[in-house]
């Protein structure tokens, strides 16, 4: 351990004093990296954002929208109860645990009325807090908040029940109040307690959902920053496995990728270390190398020796502001056999046809079809394991998928994972690639978030 | 970029040539030759860490066996779980929940699981104890499409919760008492009276279940002493890197090292091949926060920035095998600190002890947190509290019960709580705050530390 920790020491210290040198510098101009020549230089048109989050301005104009369909549907206002929703309509990012955390939004003006634990009290205050009321924590006791010096054992409160007691005082009895959950029948019963009059709750989850899974273009901007820093990360990784590959453990390399880009995405993050700046941050590389790789949910972790003859996958997700996604590849060390091969190329070259598939006006199912059918003619039937994507949102899987069960029309702005693998847990390897294809609209192939290609040259390396 | 990244990749592969000569070696080295390490708690507790890398199938089911005849007492006929954690605790499957429905029902009168689920985990599902099954191609599901058996269609989206019930129904269960882990949706039990003929009740029992997790057995309690001893070291290593290197490294920099030598350390031990069910529930995290992000229970701003003098930091984190374990963090004064910083500090150090001395069988978790809530308003520092002390832990992070207020559950031996009766002064941009892990104790004893960590100023209160 000693002789490991020293190593690690003096190598570690070396490496920190570099990259915190490097900190608040403009970035350098192109990668020296010799993955990063390989990028798709493609221009699509699309340029990363410069802010490193959306303002508070953006999460009230999504909110406006929302309240034009309430408005029409006659609710009076929404209880939100998503942590997803809740970051989407006020830009409040928090840590969701099992204490009960609400918001109450009014259809008719631009409001927040916070149900919230103690523990949060600052965060929400410092953002956007037109009204508050807290409880001191979860299970919280009648009367019991240490914080204002009032220490007593009171009864056990009802947290759903104190926050209905809290829209009632606000007028809302006998009203019409939307919800993004369908209440339990235990939920339903309090709401008969607490409200005299004939008070509705209704569940709109959808309609929530829905604008989450169409982005707009500010969203597509951050995304696209994040896949930028995301794309160079991948490079790095790239440059290691071929450098040091066998060197390695496929932990190791997610690990020293993970660090690099954190820093690389950290260098442009303006921040004071308060709150409410470098929100939603995530880099995140994980690498499996062999067997491993025969499973789309393997239950082993993944901490291996990098060997030739193996497949190996780079993958991981990256955001910024909570926008951005996955990113995969599927790599094959030599020397590879026929069949790795082949389970490569029509796995790639599905990845391919989901691009152009994936259009606007399209049902999910159908592109979803068409890729299957084409994996099934191409004899790799029993390498089928799962649906070719799901889509992708702050919370990783957002509907709609590419299944042959969906039948969502897809829209501009919704964007995809690209994972149509194959596994073969016989031959102890498998391959699955991903991106975010952005459908865009008229009649054209979706947007790659990414610059990585899908290329040999890429993806089938010698070590 | 070039040259950190040329840095790096010199650095990177001297340290993987050396970890990976570790490699296969059993057993830890020894602690000694850290500094920080000669500084642990040598107290003699008597739990002696497992051998073992997951509990076998025979243990998870044994707690099923003990499940089934609650549930033949009160004439349920088999029980439907669909709880992640559930299905792990009673069947020992380790697998990943995403939106895809995944369920599992156990007969009350014999040992055996009926799966429903997503073909994308056939082979896990079969490869572990599986008596029936019945899969879905993915979701959402088109009738009769199986792309994995040449079948490609685009039928009608078929509602899995139905399909399951209909699986149910050709297994006898039209008309009987069916238990379940969670209370059915309004839509749900409309799809049951659908589906059944005669009246088949549903009941959730999932605080049967969750009950049963939460008091630890001796077995998982000899695991998580296994993996705390690694998070031991790994936090020796993480203090030994701040003392050595401090102001030159990012408090991310320094989870990320901590976190690699941890991990290292804890894969010696794991016997594996690649394949599933071993190597299952594994995790090993440091996390590192200095300055104001210390001064937030739940802070929504990445933690990445300088070590600097007259700061707090925390190294925090969690560790499991097999699931087995829970968090461990210690809070750092890096000097020159106030007085005020360092009163902050020691009252929530001494709330810590409290805890553990407080948290007894037969005692409500209510009244352990009164007391320790009374002790932190009479040493004048009311305002920064911001949460309870501490919640009970499990396979999923935060368990019932909680040290709260509001909370009467009576602690049981084998319930296991973090260690959290933090202070949080945003003004000053600081906050103090530590974790471990309490078990509770049968007889009139305080609680067994998980850790070997010390809460001195010794450990914590540092100069750099």
């Amino acid at each position: 351990m000693t002789w490991n920790r020293r190593r690690f020491l003096a190598t570690s210290g070396a490496a920190a004093v570099g990259s915190l040198a490097a900190a608040s510098t403009a970035r350098p101009a192109a990668p020296a990296s010799r993955s990063a020549a390989l990028f798709l230089t493609e221009d699509d048109g699309l340029k990363p954002a410069t802010v490193d989050r959306l303002p508070i301005e953006w999460h009230q104009a999504r909110l406006k929208v929302l309240q034009g369909k309430l408005q029409e549907d006659g609710y009076a206002g929404i209880l939100l109860n998503d942590p997803m929703n809740i970051i989407y309509f006020t830009g409040l990012f928090f840590t969701s645990t099992e204490r009960p955390f609400r918001v109450y939004l009014p259809a008719d003006r631009l409001a927040t009325i916070w149900f919230n634990p103690g523990i949060d009290r600052d965060s929400v205050k410092s953002w956007w807090a037109t009204e508050e009321e807290f409880y001191f924590d979860f299970p919280h006791a009648e009367g019991g908040f240490p914080n204002e010096g009032k220490v007593q054992q009171g009864a056990n409160v009802d947290i759903f029940e104190w926050t209905l007691q809290g829209l009632k005082k606000r007028g809302l009895d006998g009203k019409k109040i939307a919800t993004d959950w369908e209440l339990s029948r235990g939920q339903l019963a309090t709401a008969g307690k607490v409200f005299v009059k004939d008070t509705k709750i209704d569940s709109v989850a959808d309609r929530c959902e829905k604008m989450r899974m169409v982005k707009t273009p500010e969203e597509l901007a951050l995304w696209r920053r994040a896949y930028r820093v995301f794309d160079e990360t991948h490079a790095f990784a790239r440059d290691l496995l071929l450098e040091k590959g066998t060197d390695l453990t496929d932990y190791e390399l997610g690990m020293a990728a993970t660090e690099w880009g954190t820093n690389r995405l950290m260098e442009s993050i303006k921040r004071d270390g308060g709150s409410h700046t470098a929100v939603g941050i995530d880099c995140e590389i994980g690498v499996r190398v062999g067997r491993g790789t025969a499973y789309p949910h393997p239950n082993q972790f993944h901490h291996n020796k990098i060997q030739k003859g193996q497949a190996l996958q780079i993958a991981g997700g990256v955001s910024i502001g909570g926008c951005g996604g996955e990113l995969y590849r599927a790599f094959l060390i030599a020397p590879w056999t026929d069949h790795q091969k082949k389970l490569w190329t029509v796995s790639r070259d599905c990845c391919l046809m989901q691009k152009d598939l994936s259009r606007a006006g399209v049902a999910c199912s159908t592109v979803a079809y068409q890729i299957h059918r084409h994996q099934v003619k191409n004899g790799v039937q029993k390498y089928i394991y799962h649906r070719p994507a799901h889509g992708m949102g702050m919370e990783g899987h957002q509907p709609p998928y590419l299944a042959l069960g969906d039948y969502t029309m897809l829209e501009p702005g919704m964007i995809f994972s690209v994972e149509p693998g194959l596994y073969d847990l016989e031959g102890g390897f498998g391959v699955n690639f991903s991106d975010g294809f952005c459908v865009q609209a008229g009649d054209k192939p979706s947007l790659q978030m990414s610059r990585l290609p899908w290329s040999e040259d890429w993806c089938l390396v010698k070590l | 970029m070039d040259l950190d990244r040329r840095r790096f990749l010199a650095a990177s592969g001297a340290v993987a040539a050396s970890s990976l000569s570790g490699t296969g070696v059993l057993g830890a080295p020894s602690p000694s030759a850290s500094r920080s390490a000669s500084l642990f708690l040598t107290e003699d507790d008597g739990l002696q860490p497992a051998t073992f890398d997951r509990m076998p199938l025979e243990w998870h089911q044994g707690r099923l066996k003990i499940l089934q005849e609650r549930l033949r007492e009160r004439s349920y006929a088999g029980l439907l779980l669909r709880d992640r954690w559930n299905i792990i605790y009673f069947t020992g499957l380790y697998f990943t929940t995403t939106e895809r429905p995944f369920y599992v029902y156990l007969p009350a009168d014999r040992l055996a699981a009926i799966w429903f689920y997503p073909s994308l985990d056939r082979d896990l599902v079969s490869s572990w104890w599986a008596t029936e099954a019945e899969s879905y191609f993915d979701f959402p599901h088109a009738d009769g499409a199986f792309p994995n058996e040449g079948r490609v269609q685009q039928g009608a989206s078929v509602d899995l919760f139905e399909w399951m019930a209909k699986g149910l129904k050709k297994r006898g269960l039209d008309g009987k008492r069916i238990a379940t882990d969670w209370e059915l949706s309004r839509a749900e039990q409309a799809r049951v009276g659908r589906v059944f003929t005669s009246e088949t009740r549903f009941d959730s029992v999932a605080g049967d279940c969750e009950r049963m997790r939460m008091v630890k057995t001796p077995e998982e309690l000899a695991l998580w002493r296994r993996a705390y001893r690694v998070f031991d070291e790994t936090h020796a290593f993480a203090r030994d890197l701040l003392l050595e290197k401090g102001t030159d490294l990012t408090d991310y920099q320094l989870a990320m090292a901590a976190t690699e030598h941890g991990m290292g350390l804890l894969m010696k031990g794991i016997k594996r091949d690649g394949r599933p069910h071993t190597s299952v529930g594994i995790e090993l995290e440091i996390g590192c926060r200095v300055g104001a992000g210390n001064a937030y229970p739940h802070p929504n701003q990445f933690h990445y920035n300088r070590v600097e003098k007259g700061k707090s930091l925390q190294i925090d984190g969690g560790v499991a095998i097999a699931g087995c374990g829970g968090e461990l963090y210690r809070q750092f004064l890096i000097a020159p600190s106030t007085d005020h910083q360092k009163k902050v500090w020691t009252v929530v150090r001494d709330c810590c002890l409290m805890q553990k001395d407080l948290s007894r069988e037969g005692v409500a978790g209510s009244t352990v947190a009164y007391r320790i809530h009374q002790y932190q308003v009479k040493q004048g520092v009311q305002k920064y509290i911001y949460h309870r002390p501490a919640h009970g832990m499990g396979m999923e992070g935060h368990q019932p019960p909680y040290l709260a207020l509001g909370d009467y559950t009576m602690l049981e031996p084998g319930m296991i709580f973090s260690v959290e009766p933090g202070l949080f002064d945003p003004e000053n941009g600081f906050g103090v705050n530590f974790s471990d892990g309490f078990v509770v104790q049968k007889g009139d004893r305080p609680s067994l530390q998980m850790s070997r960590l010390p809460w001195s100023e010794e450990w914590c209160l540092v100069t750099l």
